[in-house]
């Protein structure tokens, strides 16, 4: 078994669930013939066949709205969109549709969907491909929002989104999608949905955040330990629903928390975490949550990126400043 | 191929000649190089190579007059241009926007999960009302809110009835001490009558403090104190006496700490101290703690026998009733006597009758004494 | 003059069998016997009842928001009769004499109306897709289910209805186009009552007529008379048997009027010329079909009382149960959000089932 990419390890795990459950279909624009624009599709139109790894004609909104009829039918869609930015005109059937079909049929009708997509700057790429909007799927209720940061867990989250019977919103951290790579056994074992991933324990602060940027909080966390502070670092994985129990855990040990999320900041899922840290674990906590993120604006084109993306200084800067309040 | 156009070499110009070709085709130039020399209407220009390139093709002859915008020339491919080998075809970029770094990496990652029993708000009210998760009872995949407010609620006193009164907190204490006491304590009671001297001026009170200090000293496990789940006890060397007083909101006992290090001035004067503090209900919460024994005096009202109640982890309690007189015979002389009741309460999980028993002995001799 | 060559060539059907003045314009298709024009005029006069005393609750406070289907009897009852039971329904939600037919049923509508999502699950075997408020939504969720069907093989169509305003709607387009690109067995029937609430059909499209819209899709196209049940049960019975047999989809354009506000919070006067709605309320589809079976002696006026007084019991009947059903519980909203209950939500579940 040889290591392989984070979007290698998408197509692993498509190839493994399409093979093993033939209700699984995958559709989007380009995931056939050409194996989708960053490969995640590669070979399997191939492999299973053009009825089950489809090229839709370009259309969001169809390509969101069909799952869902699908999925009525106990289809298992894995529907793509090319770019978070373009999951936009499909917002609505996601919204309106998907995440309340089970509800508004007590039961009767469900979406076992998973939207995929590409998401998150730092790829030097024209606008609009790069968004990060996470947020507006983790407010909705009945979704699950699901972001893993390694080829292992991409594999591991993407089974068992595809087999988790709601409809999930998997956000593929592209600028990770070949950044490292991992041994990824082909076993078809899932990993929890709903749970935070501790991936490094400290016990002086406490470093949450998901997607790519868990590159740049870990390498804070090695600066930070030559400095003589250990930092714990969780992957949150599921944003939604959030599983704030192991952040506590990790508060009421560290009494410090920083959380680190490329998205804009107002609104973004790191508010949300500080307010529940708040709620449930106020008596833990020596020091004001930090938020180190993305600011407030457009993402700015490809020049100025890197000054918009939280780096591996600013999240270093953030911990030492709750440092000092003791 | 890249083709490139003839530029606007100034003000509009609508055409240019080609007077000289300073290149060949397949020659490979350097980004400024001087390509070709063509003429204009207003003079003769030395066009540059725009790029480092290999030149394909010139699409103009020596004076030949082309448009400005028209096909000057080409270069050969980026791909082509870097292809010596076959082997080399267009590498598949694996995007179709921007830049994917590659890295061929490997990391190693231990991601460890855990699962919990209680629900953060029920998490968060445990932590608040000091409960120990472990120790809360639930029925369902989590510990609620409400499972951890009912195990609280176990612990403390249920709502009052409409028609009744709630203790008020020094009550409270006090009946709350006594469901400890019943919970870990067995009693027993042993009755005396000391004969009180009565050439001695002492204060009465300091003498029963005194004739108990000595008491204690004699006979130490009753200044001891008691654990009954592990059915192990301590002896202090320091004589901690509880004096219980009697106030209309309830009864205080303030202790005096090491007693019997103190001289009779100094233990009247925190005597009237404590009684004081106890009345306007100003005992601070540190002097109600660590008695070694107690001493109640239950006659100042009324009440001659007592069985007064224990606070573990003391073994004792000491009651004196009120004082009383009594005519005796004594040497062929009819004498008044005075005499005042002693009972002595004793958890006799640790304490024996005769251990009691000696200690009233003590006591009794003690307060005969001149 | 320069010289075009044309590639494509269109044609938009019209067809009706009974017409305003319940005259035969030619000969009866086989399906419709004696027995089953009754059939059909008994199951309008019923839609009719159910839907004016719905409107009644609403009036007096007993129902939310709804919207009235008079004017889209034949439409509904047409297509109602022509769906197969293991066809697939995606209403729209002016659907209520096709529902009559489906799982959902009159129970079902009055409870979906009447503020409780219990209404969307009257039968758990049921596959049909539940009213579609957020417009024209349903057209792909029809094509996803037709590419489910087509998927396993399975000799099913699926029925998808709309309104005319609904086909302005990007949903609709993407839909239509799939279905032709994928050949899917889909059947889409648009109740084009010329009213978007307020907005008149001719600020709507510039199209002559909407089932053209289908050409865009490269697919079948054909309009028929919307108040003449026989013709949409015709018309869309043929087109299910199309897509079952494999054949591909097709847009059916059913022409009536909206004979009714747009929903019981509309007030029509506002917009609607009321010559206009004279004019077209004497073509409706009930009075149609039973002036040409009295003319035809085919039903009787007494039959058709005791039929309409039949109708109003029933309706009456379904009403009582439906006003004697408790609320649902205050937990509901969590029962049924996951599969399971996430252990993020238990403190939310447990404050709410507190609440009285």
């Amino acid at each position: 078994m040889s290591a392989i990419t984070l979007v290698e390890a998408v197509n692993q795990a498509l190839a493994y669930e399409l093979n093993a459950d033939e209700n699984v279909v995958v559709f989007g624009e380009d995931v056939g013939t050409n194996g989708g624009v960053f490969r995640a599709t590669d070979n399997l139109a191939a492999q299973f066949g053009n009825n089950r790894v489809m090229d839709t004609p370009l259309a969001e909104s169809m390509i969101a709205g069909m799952a869902v009829g699908m999925a009525s039918q106990g289809i298992r869609p894995v529907a793509e969109f090319q770019f978070m930015g373009f999951i936009y005109p499909g917002f609505n059937q996601i919204v309106s549709h998907a995440s309340r079909l089970r509800n508004r049929t007590r039961g009767r009708l469900s979406c076992p969907i998973v939207y995929r997509a590409p998401y998150g700057g730092g790829i030097h790429a024209p606008e609009h491909h790069s968004e990060s909007t996470e947020a507006l799927f983790a407010h909705i209720p009945g979704l699950r929002v699901v972001i893993p940061s390694s080829p292992l867990q991409a594999y591991g989250l993407l089974l068992a989104s595809i087999r988790n019977n709601d409809p999930v919103i998997f956000l593929e951290p592209k600028r990770i999608y070949r950044l490292v790579k991992q041994e990824v056994p082909n076993n078809g074992e899932a990993l929890p949905l709903d749970r935070c991933y501790t991936l490094r324990e400290g016990t002086d602060v406490t470093l949450v955040s998901w997607g790519a940027m868990l590159h740049e909080t870990q390498q804070a966390a090695i600066e930070l330990d030559k400095q003589g502070i250990s930092a714990e670092v969780i992957d949150v994985a599921t944003i939604k629903p959030l599983d704030i129990q192991t952040i506590i855990n990790s508060v009421e040990k560290t009494s410090r928390c920083v959380i680190i999320h490329e998205a804009a900041r107002c609104c973004g899922v790191g508010a949300e975490i500080a307010a529940q840290l708040c709620e449930y674990a106020f008596d833990c906590l020596s020091a004001p949550i930090a938020r180190v993120t993305g600011y407030d604006t457009i993402m700015p084109y490809y020049q100025l990126e890197k000054s918009y993306l939280p780096s591996v200084q600013k999240i270093i800067d953030a911990t030492l400043n709750i440092m000092e309040t003791v | 191929m890249s083709t490139f156009k003839l530029p606007d070499l100034g003000e509009g110009l609508a055409e240019a000649t080609v007077r000289e070709w300073l290149v060949t085709e397949g020659e490979q130039l350097h980004k400024g190089q001087a390509m070709v020399a063509v003429e204009t209407a207003k003079a003769l220009v030395e066009v540059p190579s725009p790029q480092d390139g290999i030149v394909e093709k010139l699409f103009a002859v020596n004076d030949e007059t082309i448009e400005t915008g028209a096909p000057l020339m080409s270069f050969v491919s980026q791909e082509k241009v870097t292809t010596d080998n076959n082997e080399e075809k267009k590498s598949d970029s694996n995007t179709v926007v921007g830049n994917i770094k590659s890295s061929d990496d490997i990391i190693t990652q231990q991601a460890t999960t855990q699962n919990f029993k209680a629900t953060p708000a029920a998490r968060a009210l445990a932590r608040k009302l000091q409960l120990n998760l472990s120790d809360i009872p639930y029925q369902g995949t989590h510990i609620l809110p409400q499972d951890v407010k009912a195990c609280a609620e176990k612990q403390s006193i249920p709502k009052t009835p409409a028609n009744m009164t709630t203790l008020n907190a020094t009550k409270k204490a006090m009946a709350l001490g006594m469901q400890n006491h019943k919970k870990h304590v067995v009693s027993a009671s042993l009755f005396e009558d000391a004969l009180i001297s009565s050439t001695n001026n002492t204060p009465l009170t300091i003498k029963i403090i005194l004739a108990l200090i000595s008491a204690c000293k004699k006979n130490p496990i009753i200044n001891s104190h008691y654990d009954a789940a592990t059915m192990s006890y301590n002896t202090l060397d320091e004589i901690n006496l509880g004096i219980a007083i009697d106030t209309t909101q309830g009864l205080y006992v303030p202790v005096i700490k090491n007693i019997a290090s103190l001289t009779i001035e100094q233990i009247t004067s925190q005597l009237k101290t404590y009684k004081e503090q106890a009345l306007s209900h100003s005992l601070s919460a540190d002097s109600l703690k660590g008695a070694s024994f107690t001493l109640s005096n239950v006659g100042s009202i009324a009440g001659k026998y007592a069985t007064p109640l224990i606070m573990p982890p003391q073994v004792a309690i000491l009651a004196v009733g009120r004082s009383y007189n009594l005519l005796q015979q004594v040497n062929n002389e009819i004498v008044n006597q005075t005499y005042l009741p002693l009972s002595i309460s004793f958890d006799h999980q640790i304490i024996t009758g005769g251990e009691a028993a000696r200690f009233l002995a003590t006591m009794k001799e003690k307060l005969g004494m001149d | 003059m320069v010289h075009k060559t044309t590639v494509a060539n269109f044609e938009i059907s019209h067809l009706r069998y009974l017409n305003e003045h319940s005259k035969l314009t030619q000969n009866l298709p086989t399906f419709a016997d004696d027995k089953t024009l009754i059939e059909l005029l008994r199951l309008m006069t019923l839609t009719r009842e159910l839907d004016q005393q719905i409107i009644n609750l609403q009036r007096t406070g007993q129902m939310g928001t709804y919207p009235s289907c008079q004017g889209a009897e034949a439409f509904s009852v047409g297509i109602g009769h022509a769906i197969y039971k293991d066809d697939v329904f995606c209403p729209y939600y002016r659907d209520q004499g096709t529902t009559i037919f489906r799982p959902q049923g009159i129970m079902g509508l009055l409870q979906y109306w009447g503020g409780d999502e219990r209404g969307n699950n009257i039968d758990s075997l049921d596959q049909d897709l539940p009213i579609s408020v957020p417009i024209a939504s349903q057209c792909l969720h029809a094509v996803g289910v037709a590419y489910a069907l087509q998927y396993r093989k399975q000799n099913r169509a699926v029925i998808c209805t709309i309104g005319d305003g609904g086909t302005s709607e990007g949903d609709f387009y993407e839909a239509i186009n799939l279905a032709g690109t994928w050949k899917l067995p889909v059947v889409f029937v648009i109740n084009n009552n010329q009213w978007a609430i307020s907005v008149p059909l001719s600020a709507q499209t510039a199209c002559q007529t909407i089932a053209q819209k289908a050409i865009g899709a490269g697919i079948d196209g054909e309009q028929i008379d919307g108040n003449d049940v026989i013709a949409v049960r015709e018309t869309v019975r043929e087109a299910i048997d199309k897509a079952r047999s494999g054949n591909g989809p097709t847009v059916i354009e059913t022409l009536t009027f909206r004979l009714s506000d747009h929903t019981t919070a509309d007030d029509a006067t506002r917009y609607q010329p009321q010559d206009v709605v004279q004019q077209e309320s004497k073509k409706e589809p009930i009075a149609r079909l039973y002036n040409y079976l009295l003319a035809t002696q085919i039903i009787t006026k007494a039959q058709y009382e005791k039929m309409s007084q039949k109708c109003k019991a029933d309706i009456d009947k379904s009403i009582e149960e439906f006003l004697k059903i408790p609320k649902d519980k205050a937990t509901s909203p969590f029962d049924h959000l996951y599969e399971n209950l996430p252990e993020a939500l238990i403190d939310q579940y447990h404050e709410i089932g507190a609440t009285k």
